[in-house]
């Protein structure tokens, strides 16, 4: 595929003006983008602002390095637009796992404590926005893993949090937990396939034997 | 250790993989373990296929942070950002005004050092990454950079002098170096060493805003070395009060006051 960012180079953005309401697929979006399509761009950054906006936010816990982050993990996406690998995840997640990765190390550089995860499972469902259907299916999807989540044991739940939004290991996890080892990874096991077992059947996680 | 200076693992077998199976899925398996895990997943399908099946919600657990707002102007500053890195550009004029700087006799920089500092602040060097060698072609290349056409108007951000600080790096009483900041936003720290007669990782540590940060590590080579770092843009201009070079051992080999 080349070096998207040479082609970006070759093709700087041709200035057009976005739809509003794009109805490319994120794929076609990224691929555009990798030509140096501006529209394409435009409609990928208001699709997808939100949800990185939001999630750096839940991690960070400050609005003006939310939105540093948010930027560099957009620019990120932008950058290596040509490079990804429809096979590995969804652009969604792809996306957002940059972002999450961003933050990450954001905090181990400022050697921040990861905030309390009952912050994370106490936050708002999905707020409107301007794509309805699909919207719908991600309100569907948040509200389905923080059900799953919010029914999980309470130390099993957190456990879950640390790791995935403050990308904290087993032993990070039982440090901060003040608990053995074992027990926290016993915990990220059980909990994530509680999960994974809620969301396939689109039951509570408490229902489910992991 | 290995051959590449990196720790060594064992191979692991799978029943060690399928018990850590949500670990890797989450992404939270580091280092040594993660490289071994990784390689056991390339020749082992139902290992893979045991991450494969809890990857799915592992990431569907970042859709909980919900959607937010962003700032106001968010789109309009990033799409701006993007413009002006999609396209071909002569280099800012930051750029072109630290080369009055740098190469000026007053800190009596190389040109190979000057090139290499204005490299990083023309093509936007990674967090922490360092610049390689100067090369009698980068020497070339940076200086074809600085004498770029005039009239460019899409800096960054400031491209005044005032937005360039330079200190001599201080090791006792000699001078061991340059420290270059860029009174820009986000601020870019450029470090130039020489004769610390170390050769060593050793890591760049700022005070700022009355907190001591470490904002990365490179490697000096018979006491030389050059390196930039882009500082976060959470970080206000000014906060940055002083930068020190600090041994494997944490003896500050070097500093400058900003």
């Amino acid at each position: 595929m080349g070096n998207p960012r040479a082609g970006l180079v070759r093709n700087s953005f041709v200035s057009t003006t976005a739809p509003a309401g794009d109805t490319r697929s994120d794929e076609a979006l990224l691929g555009a983008m990798a030509l140096g399509d501006e529209s394409a761009a435009v409609a990928f950054v208001r699709r997808y602002q939100r949800r990185v906006y939001g999630l750096a936010l839940a991690i960070v816990q400050d609005a003006r390095t939310a939105e540093d982050l948010s930027q560099e993990a957009l620019m990120r996406v932008w950058q290596h637009s040509g490079a990804y690998d429809v096979r590995r995840a969804s652009v969604s997640t792809w996306v957002l796992t940059i972002t999450r990765n961003l933050c990450i190390d954001f905090l181990r550089i400022r050697r921040a404590t990861p905030v309390d995860p009952e912050a994370l499972l106490a936050l708002g469902l999905v707020s409107p926005g301007p794509e309805p259907g699909e919207l719908a299916e991600r309100r569907d999807a948040a509200a389905a893993v923080r059900t799953a989540v919010a029914n999980l044991p309470p130390e099993q739940a957190r456990a879950l949090m640390l790791a995935a939004f403050y990308g904290l290991t087993a032993d990070e996890i039982s440090r901060r937990e003040s608990i053995p080892l074992g027990t926290a990874k016993t915990r990220i096991r059980a909990a994530l396939a509680k999960v994974r077992l809620a969301l396939a059947a689109g039951l509570p996680a408490e229902g489910v034997t992991a | 250790m290995n051959p590449d200076g990196g720790e060594s693992t064992r191979p692991l077998s799978c029943d060690e993989v399928r018990s850590r199976a949500a670990e890797i899925a989450l992404a939270i398996v580091g280092g040594p373990e993660r490289s071994a895990a990784l390689s056991h997943l390339d020749c082992c399908a139902a290992c893979r296929s045991a991450v494969d099946q809890l990857a799915p919600a592992a990431d569907t657990l970042l859709l909980m942070a919900g959607e937010v707002d962003p700032p106001v102007g968010f789109e309009v500053r990033l799409l701006e950002r993007l413009r002006r890195e999609s396209s071909p550009q002569p280099p800012p004029r930051l750029a072109l005004r630290a080369a009055a700087l740098l190469q000026s006799r007053k800190w009596r920089l190389s040109g190979a050092v000057a090139a290499a500092m204005l490299a990083a602040i023309g093509s936007g060097v990674a967090v922490g990454e360092a610049i390689a060698p100067a090369t009698p072609a980068a020497v070339q290349g940076g200086a074809g950079g600085v004498t770029g056409p005039r009239g460019y108007g899409g800096s960054s951000g400031g491209s005044g002098l005032a937005n360039v600080e330079v200190r001599a790096l201080r090791s006792g009483s000699q001078t061991a170096g340059e420290v270059l900041l860029t009174r820009t936003t986000p601020e870019w720290l450029l470090m130039s060493v020489r004769d610390l007669h170390v050769s060593a990782w050793v890591s760049c540590v700022v005070s700022v805003s009355g907190r001591v940060v470490s904002v990365g590590t490179f490697q000096l080579q018979d006491g030389q070395g050059t390196w930039s770092v882009r500082l976060p843009r959470s970080w206000a201009l000014g906060d940055v009060t002083d930068a020190r070079v600090v041994g494997p051992g944490g003896a500050v080999l070097a500093s400058a006051t900003l």
